[in-house]
């Protein structure tokens, strides 16, 4: 008989807790968000001796209190959803700070295996564990493991399924005779006025509130009769205050490390080991004082050049594939004289060629995701963030901000996924609002094709000018938000600098395929949506030329191409091209060469027809800051859970860009530039 | 003094957090809390500074080491 049981996995981050995830339930994961929040919510299932096990992946974090979401989604998950088992995985090496989220976890009343990681590291650390002594004192099972070679999972497992059933607990740690007998005067009062739901132990209650854990007091809140308990728990806390000269939490926490002082001069041996570990000496390297920044420099430019090495051959193969797809199917249905001649513009113009813009983005996106989670699991992305934060504070920004807004440079998409990195939601929004800025690959095209028919001989210059100018709208933009949408919530920088370590390859490439695969289902559907709705667009009314100036998106151009006739480009072609750059940005060369109807060759000498340098740097200008192309739209949609932040962006970026492509034309006039 | 001004190498005792509760109990979950002793790892008197603790590192931003007093 198969027997269903929920084994949730919690620890701090960097421990080795994917490696387990991925170790237990292999292939058969699914990734998705937790309700309503950003947090992404893994789950696995795996059968062990008839038993089916489901693997719930709990956000890492270093404590139970609730002041992140990550940390909420966890406790939530473990006091509300009650899990069969929580695995609790802990670094060997650093037991002492890793102890305390077990501390708070066996509080909470879990039925909690410890899981020693890394065991093989520590002992060459020189450091002797006793686990039974561990075990002994926590009152919950240790069991040794080492997730990277899959050894102690079995016996893990063997241990989950033997601890059936909660049981209750005694209590772990005292508070001191004072702290206690407040503890237990809470208790008391909360079982007589209240009912609490029936998985909440009314000591650990009593504990919260006297923490002043907002989200507790937010729950009991919601309880009736439960003002008296509130009003208490304030009274006490704030005798507490006045009798030790420090916050409940402050007691907490020292009673919490006190315990496991205790058991760490009992239960572990540590020999004294004075040397320079590797870390410490690349650490000497990548984060000196000024050889820091041009080395993280030089290793995004690595980044990058690899990324669109190693991918262009797959966008063109994809991109051939598509074309002959397209031909051949076009072909096709020309020659099937059964059907109308539109279903054949359909496939071809709107589903084929949607499908491929679609998956031309991926083996990049694919090889970006890939070097950023290298850089993640071996350590570096913390290093990064150390050495930019100097420079991003002073214009209010988070050092880890700076990772999603390079990889701007390469595609929005992922950049907007990599805010994910940041851990309060008011920097992702932040970041999420300026990364439109950073000019992506599939601008460029824009700018060779402008910035080459008019200003040829400072190309390269003027190119790179561009990619300053994006930078420098983002940042000031990125310090307006600040003063304004977001004032005073900047989140504080505390972060651990977590050893290096060698990924794990399986690891990576998991983590990498989820990632990629998440671009192509979310986004995919919605830019395949709009691809639909642009080919119609463009092919309607019935009859007309397809994106020609009598189609409705021509008129549509028509329509509002004077808004643009202060920047210097008030023709319908330009503003169809932008409207087509919603779509995906470079999309834009290529409808000019459909709407001035030439070949690529030609389309410089048709610029110079059409728009004079100055309009021409306008327009550049226009492309660089305007709208970013749907998918980045869809992808901030889709990690902010609202419309309000992807509409905002829309609208910001098209007043931006306008002001800015109209000052730089009519500035240009008034100084006699033509 | 604050954290701030600590210099490397230097092994300091943590007197007081004068911050928010968010930010104290953020401290205290890494191991920084009053009370405890921490080893400066790294401080350039400007941007973050990285204390060694519970056998681990920590990087703080400018504006947090302010709020820490140490001796």
């Amino acid at each position: 008989m198969d027997k269903k049981l929920t084994m949730a996995l919690a620890g701090n981050p960097n421990v080795g807790k994917s490696t387990l995830f991925n170790a237990l339930t292999g292939s058969r994961q699914h990734v998705g968000n937790w309700p309503g929040k950003t947090v992404e919510k893994k789950e696995g299932t795996l059968k062990y001796k008839g038993h089916k096990i489901n693997v719930v992946d709990l956000p890492g974090t270093y404590s139970l209190t609730a002041y992140s979401i990550e940390e909420l989604v966890a406790r939530d998950f473990v006091v509300d959803k009650c899990p069969d088992v929580v695995v609790h995985i802990v670094d060997a090496t650093n037991l002492e700070r890793n102890l305390y989220l077990a501390v708070q976890l066996i509080e909470m009343g879990a039925n909690v295996i410890v899981a020693l990681n890394m065991v093989e590291l520590a002992k060459k650390a020189k450091i002797t564990i006793d686990e039974k002594k561990i075990a002994h004192f926590l009152g919950v099972p240790v069991v040794k493991i080492e997730a990277n070679k899959k050894t102690g999972t079995g016996k893990l497992l063997d241990k989950a399924l033997s601890l059936t059933g909660r049981k209750k607990k005694k209590s772990l740690i005292t508070y001191g005779t004072e702290l206690e007998e407040h503890i237990a005067k809470l208790e008391e009062l909360i079982k007589k006025t209240i009912k609490l739901p029936e998985n909440y132990d009314p000591k650990w209650i009593a504990l919260k509130l006297l923490e002043n854990d907002n989200e507790i007091i937010n729950k009991i809140n919601a309880i009736e009769n439960s003002k008296i308990i509130i009003e208490e728990a304030a009274k006490n806390r704030k005798h507490l205050h006045d009798v030790f000269g420090e916050d409940v939490d402050t007691s907490v926490a020292d009673a919490r490390y006190g315990f496991i002082g205790g058991l760490m001069k009992e239960a572990v041996v540590k020999k004294e080991v004075n040397r320079l570990s590797a870390s410490e000496n690349i650490d000497r390297v990548v984060m000196h004082r000024a050889l820091g920044i041009p080395i993280f420099f030089a290793l995004m430019w690595v980044m990058f050049n690899v990324t669109f090495a190693f991918g262009a051959p797959f966008m063109d193969l994809i991109d051939v594939g598509f074309g002959q797809l397209a031909e051949s199917t076009g072909t096709f249905i020309e020659n099937a004289t059964l059907l109308p001649a539109w279903v054949g513009s359909l496939v071809v113009d709107g589903i084929i060629n949607g499908i491929g813009s679609v998956l031309i983005f991926v083996p990049n996106i694919f090889l970006l995701f890939m070097m950023i989670a290298i850089m993640e699991a071996s350590g570096y992305m913390a290093r990064a963030a150390f050495i930019m934060d100097k420079v991003m504070h002073r214009v209010g920004l988070h050092g880890k901000s700076f990772i999603p807004m390079i990889i701007g440079f390469g595609c929005n998409v992922p950049a907007i996924m990599a805010t994910r990195n940041l851990e309060s939601e008011k920097d992702r929004i932040l970041t999420m609002l300026i990364n439109p800025f950073m000019s992506c690959s599939a601008r460029l095209p824009v700018y060779v094709l402008f910035v080459g028919a008019f200003f040829s001989a400072y190309q390269g210059t003027i190119i790179f000018l561009i990619y300053l100018f994006g930078i420098f709208v983002a940042l000031l933009s990125g310090m307006l938000f600040k003063k304004t949408l977001f004032r005073g919530l900047s989140s504080p920088l505390v972060m651990e600098l977590p050893p290096y370590r060698w990924p794990a390859v399986k690891g990576i490439l998991i983590h990498t395929c989820e990632r990629s695969w998440l671009f192509v289902k979310k986004a995919g559907t919605i830019i395949f949506a709009i691809v639909i709705v642009i080919w119609v667009l463009a092919s309607m009314p019935w009859g007309v030329e397809y994106a020609s100036e009598e189609s409705v998106i021509g008129q549509m151009g028509g329509f509002i191409a004077p808004v643009f006739g202060p920047c210097g480009f008030g023709e319908w072609q330009p503003a169809v091209a932008l409207m087509f750059g919603f779509a995906a940005k470079e999309v834009v060369v290529g409808t000019f060469g459909t709407l001035y109807d030439v070949e690529d060759e030609g389309l410089g000498a048709l610029i110079h027809s059409h728009f004079t340098p100055l309009s021409a740097a306008a327009f550049v200008v226009m492309v660089l800051l305007y709208v970013p192309c749907m998918a980045v739209v869809a992808a901030i949609r889709r990690e902010t859970n609202s419309w309000k932040w992807p509409l905002f962006v829309v609208v910001y970026t098209s007043v931006v860009a306008w002001v800015c492509a109209v000052v730089v034309y009519q500035g240009g006039l008034l100084l006699g530039v033509a | 003094m604050s954290l701030a001004m600590a210099e490397c190498g230097k092994k300091v005792l943590i007197k007081e957090i004068a911050s928010g509760v968010c930010l104290r109990k953020r401290l205290s979950d890494l191991g920084i809390y009053e009370g405890v002793k921490v080893e400066v790892v790294r401080n350039d008197f400007s941007g973050p500074v990285i204390v060694s603790v519970l056998d681990s590192k920590v990087i703080l931003g400018r504006g947090e080491v302010h709020k820490i007093m140490v001796e």
